[in-house]
């Protein structure tokens, strides 16, 4: 053999194990998913990753087979499309899910080594079922939540996470055999009516709480009466339209109609806008919608609103995609007395001005999403869609509005705002959650969500003048923030805890905390002015300091001497901060309640001032504690009930 | 000679602690060479306010870490009368807070009427010189109007009512404006529907504009909007009075949808 020739031999040795030898580790290292919504039924088994959000549609199988290990990856960055439930990783079930563990063989969900630290979101049932047998899961935020589906869970192991099991909905069921949840935070949480059925489980040593069982209590809220319906006056294509473009009657959008920069769309009232469904990639998600880069001015009236919606006969959320509105800063986009339904997104906006008034949004996956836009958002319905509202790096106002019934209710981020006078209730998760930005929430009712209030990482924030009452598991959550004011708020009859307070400073007074089944504060960490607060008759623990910092909690008034069996905190647990409670005050400190309307279940204790007239909604009720004082001012006409 | 000892050893003696000196001296500054010297620097500036005035009182905050809920690891003294303040610091890495008490409190958390600068600033501090940085320290409304002049376009908010010719607040009317006084097509700028108080708001470009109102959707096309105004403030209020803007002959105008077309159609009232 010559040189040339060896060295041309060795050449393409080396080439060939270039090539080949990753692909011989592949077959050793576990198999990777990425964003995914399953075409096909699929069969996993080996070693699984998941680094994205995993979706199961409606008429798909995922099986898991006996020794599968599935690790995934945490991100607290997924996708947040609005059919997705968590930003953290998740998997969701729609269709089915078959995990087919075998006693020495489990199937496994668990993060990477060494990021035990970290969370992932869980397995989220979302109107599917599943089946787990033999399967142990923990790393999660909830192990299996199920919401409108049912699971079954056999000889399997949920531990290591903040939840074990939550059931939530009169639609959700579960069913819990020889299985064990233990060692989490919270064990088996069974929402609003679910059915849990349990069968030789152990449910023990979790943390706070082994099951809790808690049902929203605030009203259900009516949809509006149907239109009439119209003749079709016109059918739509994939289309530019140029000019001003006025629509009435009834129109069929059967493709992506565009309306481009100095052009604009006017729709008169009564008229009935339809998209029909196309969705090329099967993923469920309709793709026609309207592209408005000019301007759009739909004004509808009350006695002939514009609809927007599928024009399916058996129509669906997501049947068709969005009013997406982009670029259009110029003069102020108006929508006004329409109805909004079906969609993937039925408002969506970038960089645009927008008055969007006496708006009904329903049945969308997101009612509303926008970002770096002036927005004012009044009068507004949005209820039963996936998520309410979902926006960042706006300015807007929000006065108004009734936000109920969704999965999740308003999520901002970064945005200035003005909310006055809003209704949050009955949403399924949270009610309200606000991450930084500069905020003014005043005079609003969140109420029978699951979380009620939830701000966190902000440096300004004034939370005033609000009922909190009748949320699910916690009325208040305050993490991470500096400098908010949190004043005159009414927090009650919570599920766990009235107000969580993490890593935060501000100035809490003259807050009526009571009738929380738990705890009126759980304090990680707060420093601060935290005075003057009424804080009474709640159901374990008046205040729980869980960090290891001292909290000053003096003059505030108690509802009775015996203050230290109300509170755990150092004189409990050395490892413990002290809650300081001297001086005590004596007398309740005087609120003046501002609440023309009450729409929820409230309870008076101590002294209140109502100067105004107050009307109470149907099945809200005011519950007047002994001893309180109750002082009208001499124009107040009194109570005024709804029945 | 000292007793004892001859001059060779007493030289022998002195050789050794000369030897011995140099070496110790050598060895001090390998020493101090090994020692990192404290470097400092200047940190130094203006806070203002939102209006860009300087204000006084204000204290700078440095810390060593983003944590800035907690005591600060470095402290200006007050600002002086033109907003000025000094910071000495070691070279190093730091987040900088401005913070203006209105009350005598030195230390802990801000009351709600204090003024601060936001988000920590992190800052590099190189060794020696003076770094300079500026602070706007605001309460939670100047933050908000803040952002709002860093982001918004430079549409101004006009505000009033709707009234009819009797001066009563007219509702389900909506305002106009465009910079014609005949527009000849729907103008650009509209307002939402009114309420019982007759309330409209209208963002509008700065300059001139024509305003009018109107009770039909879309308008006439030969609506004339009669009411001048010169748009430069933050926030201008304005009655719109209808009966001023309600041709006494009504123009309809017909829309062909298919080709985009419009065309007349005049009646009378």
């Amino acid at each position: 053999m010559t040189f040339r020739s060896l060295f041309s031999f060795i050449y393409w040795i080396r080439l060939v194990v270039t090539i080949m030898l990753p692909s011989v580790f592949d077959l050793f290292a576990p198999r990777l998913i990425g964003a995914e919504v399953l075409a096909t039924d699929t069969v996993w088994q080996g070693d699984i990753r998941i680094e994205e959000d995993l979706l199961i549609p409606h008429g798909i199988t995922l099986t898991i087979a006996a020794g599968t290990h599935v690790i995934i990856t945490p991100s607290e960055s997924t996708k947040i499309d609005p059919e997705y439930l968590s930003n953290l990783t998740e998997i969701t079930v729609r269709g089915h899910l078959e995990v087919e563990g075998e006693p020495d063989r489990p199937v496994t969900f668990s993060l990477p080594p060494g990021q035990e630290d970290s969370q992932w979101a869980g397995i989220f049932i979302d109107s599917g079922n599943a089946w787990l047998r033999h399967a142990q899961i923990s790393g999660a935020e909830t192990a299996v939540y199920t919401l409108q589906g049912w699971v079954k869970l056999k000889e399997s192991t949920l531990s290591n996470n903040h939840y074990g099991l939550i059931v939530q909905g009169d639609k959700s069921g579960a069913k819990v055999e020889h299985s064990a949840i233990t060692e989490n935070n919270y064990g088996v949480l069974t929402l609003d009516g679910a059915q849990v059925t349990i069968d030789s489980a152990n449910i023990a040593n979790n943390r706070k709480s082994n099951t809790l069982e808690r049902h929203a209590q605030a009203p259900p809220v009516n949809e509006r009466n149907p239109v009439d319906e119209k003749m079709i006056s016109h059918v739509y294509e994939d289309q530019t339209l140029l000019g001003t473009s006025i629509w009435r009657g009834r129109i069929v959008v059967n493709g992506i109609l565009r309306i481009p920069p100095e052009s604009r769309l006017l729709i008169e009232p009564g008229t009935i806008v339809e998209f029909t469904k196309k969705d090329s990639n099967g993923d469920g998600i309709g793709e026609n919608g309207l592209l408005l880069q000019g301007g759009v001015i739909a004004k509808g009236t009350p006695s002939e609103p514009i609809i927007f919606r599928s024009a399916e006969t058996q129509p669906g959320m997501g049947d068709w995609d969005a009013i997406n509105i982009l670029g259009s800063e110029g003069a102020q986009n108006l929508l006004e007395y329409c109805r909004i339904e079906d969609a993937y997104r039925g408002l969506h906006f970038h960089f645009t001005k927008v008055l969007v008034n006496q708006v009904t949004l329903r049945n969308n996956y997101r009612a509303m999403q926008f970002q770096e836009s002036l927005v004012t958002i009044n009068g507004c319905r949005l209820f039963n869609n996936r998520s309410a509202v979902q926006a960042r790096d706006s300015e807007i106002a929000l006065i108004d509005n009734e936000i109920f019934s969704n999965y999740n209710g308003a999520n901002f981020f970064r945005v200035t705002m003005l909310a006055n006078n809003n209704l949050f209730f009955n949403n399924k998760r949270d009610g309200i959650r606000i991450r930084e930005g500069t905020v003014t929430f005043e005079h609003n009712q969140v109420a029978g969500n699951r979380f009620g209030l939830l701000v966190a990482d902000t440096v300004y924030g004034k939370f005033n003048d609000n009922i909190l009452n009748n949320n699910t598991e916690v009325g208040l959550s305050l993490r991470n923030n500096d400098n908010i004011e949190v004043s005159a708020n009414i927090i009650q009859y919570s599920g766990i805890n009235g107000i969580n307070i993490q890593q935060s400073r501000g100035d809490l007074q003259n807050n009526l905390i009571s009738d929380n089944a738990e705890r009126g504060l759980g304090v990680q960490s707060f420093s601060g002015v935290l005075h003057k607060n009424n804080i009474v008759r709640n159901g374990l623990l008046a205040v729980e300091i869980e960090g290891e910092m001292d909290v000053d909690m003096s003059d505030n008034w108690w509802g009775t001497r015996s203050v230290d069996q109300l509170i755990r905190d150092r004189h409990d647990d050395p490892t413990r901060g002290e809650a300081k409670i001297t001086p005590i005050s004596t007398q309740p400190w005087p609120l003046t309640w501002h609440h023309g309307q009450i729409s929820t279940n409230v309870a008076w204790h101590g002294k209140i001032f109502a100067p105004n007239s107050i009307h109470l909604a149907e099945h809200a009720s005011i519950t007047i504690a002994p001893g309180a004082e109750v002082q009208f001012s001499p124009t107040t006409e009194g109570f005024g009930a709804a029945n | 000679m000292t007793a004892g000892v001859d001059n060779d050893t007493a030289k022998q003696i002195r050789y050794c602690w000369a030897v011995t000196a140099i070496a110790i001296f050598f060895l001090s500054l390998c020493l101090c060479s090994e020692i990192p010297a404290a470097e400092f620097a200047t940190l130094s500036g203006r806070i203002l306010n939102v209006a860009g005035k300087p204000v006084q009182g204000a204290e700078v905050f440095a810390y060593t870490t983003a944590d800035v809920k907690r005591p600060a690891d470095f402290m200006s003294g007050k600002s002086t009368p033109e907003g000025n303040y000094q910071l000495v610091l070691p070279e190093g890495s730091y987040w900088i807070v401005g913070r203006l008490r209105t009350d005598n409190a030195q230390f802990g958390p801000l009351s709600s009427k204090d003024k601060h600068s936001g988000e920590p600033k992190p800052m590099e501090i190189s060794a020696g010189g003076n770094q300079l940085l500026d602070l706007t320290v605001a309460d939670i409304r100047e933050a908000a109007i803040l952002h709002r002049s860093k982001n918004a376009d430079n549409s101004i908010l006009v505000q009033g009512r709707i009234v009819d010719p009797n001066g009563q607040p007219v509702a389900m009317a909506y305002a106009l404006a465009s910079s014609r006084n005949k527009p000849g097509d729907v103008p650009e700028f509209l307002s939402g529907w009114t309420g019982t108080d007759g309330k409209y708001s209208l963002y509008l470009p700065p300059g001139e504009q024509y305003l009018g109102g109107a009770t039909i959707f879309p308008p006439p096309l030969d609506i004339q909007l009669e009411e001048k105004i010169t748009v430069t403030a933050d926030t201008q209020l304005k009655d719109i009075v209808l009966g001023d803007s309600v041709p006494s002959k009504v123009m309809k105008k017909h829309h062909n949808m298919d080709t985009n077309v419009w065309w007349n159609d005049s009646t009378t009232d």
